[in-house]
């Protein structure tokens, strides 16, 4: 018993060891839409990053990341994001050490997040509420999604995922009454945003 | 009007037969710097910038493209950008191998500064935006120095800093001149 339970173990290894190139690396740049950022329908975001790739196996890959993404949020104050984090993903078929044109995927990872919340209290036509006001926090979150490589050559790939991103640890709202003010939530929560990436990576 | 017609048919002759002559741009670096003239889609104001750029062929497919962008003015009466420049980073994709034209597509996001326009009353500060942005364009090599290029470029960013009035920095930014290459031949 203890034999097969040690050969089914094995298992995993053998198929790495198939792969034609286990530990190839790729480098790419993405660009990110964030989109119901704090369950809001508006205040899209926008960010701007990059990643290594290290593939693990013929199905699997993992993704290194840093990102930085701005957005409205509540209607006068600025959130700004930086990640940093990781995501596994695992093809949902065959790569064919990526002949084909698509290679579709599913992710899931965790990343460490900087937050930093702006409330601006000038109304925009040149009259002022009062003082700006400031609030930042580092917490941590998890990613999951779909994604597709689309293979340029074998080494050129453009990548389009959808993830959503759920952000653990405490929050900040704005109340708007008496006066507009950032208020730090007393209980730990969870809120997110669905982050719709695209990406061009070249496998060194 | 014959006379024209025939020196347009000999120049696409020689055009065209000097596109299929062979023609190796891996491991070659092009560098460009240009005024580009851009227009802000969202604030619709028309835009000058200084632009530089280098790309490193990886392959005759593959390049590695960067770009440093310096906001020189803006062509409206009542401008809302005091200066508007953007560093850019990432890939582009070139259909065609080992031909002097040289058709691709990119994608190089980074990042802008930009600053609003306060007259003489008001300073605003500079804000760092992240910046998304697409790379349209074609290169013909005319030699191993020279090239002709014109690049179309897309790029899409917002200011928060004047909440909430946001402040849409989508542009659509035009390159074209004559660059420098080595290393192609």
């Amino acid at each position: 018993m203890k034999q097969i339970l040690f050969i089914a173990c094995l298992i995993p290894l053998i198929s790495i060891a198939q792969d034609e190139k286990p530990g190839r690396v790729s480098l790419g740049v993405r660009s990110t839409v964030s989109l119901f950022n704090h369950g809001g329908k508006d205040d899209a975001g926008y960010g701007a990053g990059g990643h290594i790739r290290v593939q693990l196996s013929k199905r699997l890959n993992t993704e290194w990341f840093a990102d930085y993404l701005s957005n409205a949020t509540h209607g006068s104050a600025a959130r700004r994001d930086a990640h940093i984090g990781w995501s596994v993903m695992y093809y949902l078929v065959d790569t064919d050490n990526f002949k084909r044109k698509f290679t579709p995927y599913v992710v899931a990872g965790h990343c460490f997040d900087y937050t930093q919340i702006n409330l601006y209290q000038n109304s925009g036509v040149g009259l002022s509420f009062g003082d700006d006001q400031k609030a930042s926090r580092w917490s941590s979150a998890i990613q999951t999604g779909l994604g597709t490589h689309y293979n340029l050559t074998q080494r050129l790939d453009v990548s389009l995922a959808a993830q959503y991103m759920i952000h653990f640890g405490k929050d900040y709202h704005i109340e708007e009454l008496p006066v507009r003010t950032i208020v730090s939530e007393n209980h730990s929560g969870l809120e997110g945003h669905l982050l719709v990436s695209l990406s061009i990576n070249i496998k060194l | 009007m014959r006379k024209t017609t025939f020196l347009a048919a000999l120049l696409i002759i020689v055009i065209s037969s000097n596109a299929q002559t062979e023609f190796n741009k891996r491991h070659g670096v092009r560098l460009m710097g240009t005024l580009s003239p851009g227009y802000m889609l969202g604030l619709k104001e028309s835009v000058v910038s200084l632009s530089g750029s280098w790309s490193y062929y990886l392959s005759e497919h593959v390049s590695v493209h960067g770009e440093g962008s310096y906001f020189l003015t803006s062509l409206n009466d009542f401008s809302r950008v005091s200066s508007n420049h953007s560093l850019l980073g990432g890939l582009n994709y070139h259909f065609k191998a080992n031909t002097r034209f040289d058709p691709f597509l990119g994608m190089q996001p980074g990042a802008g500064f930009f600053t609003r326009e306060g007259g003489k009353l008001v300073q605003y500060k500079t804000e760092v935006v992240p910046v998304i942005s697409f790379v349209a364009g074609m290169n013909y090599y005319v030699g191993s120095i020279f090239n002709f290029f014109v690049h179309l470029r897309y790029l899409q960013s917002q200011s928060l800093e004047h909440l909430p009035v946001k402040m849409p920095l989508s542009e659509i930014r035009l390159m074209a001149g004559l660059g420098f290459n080595f290393g192609v031949k």
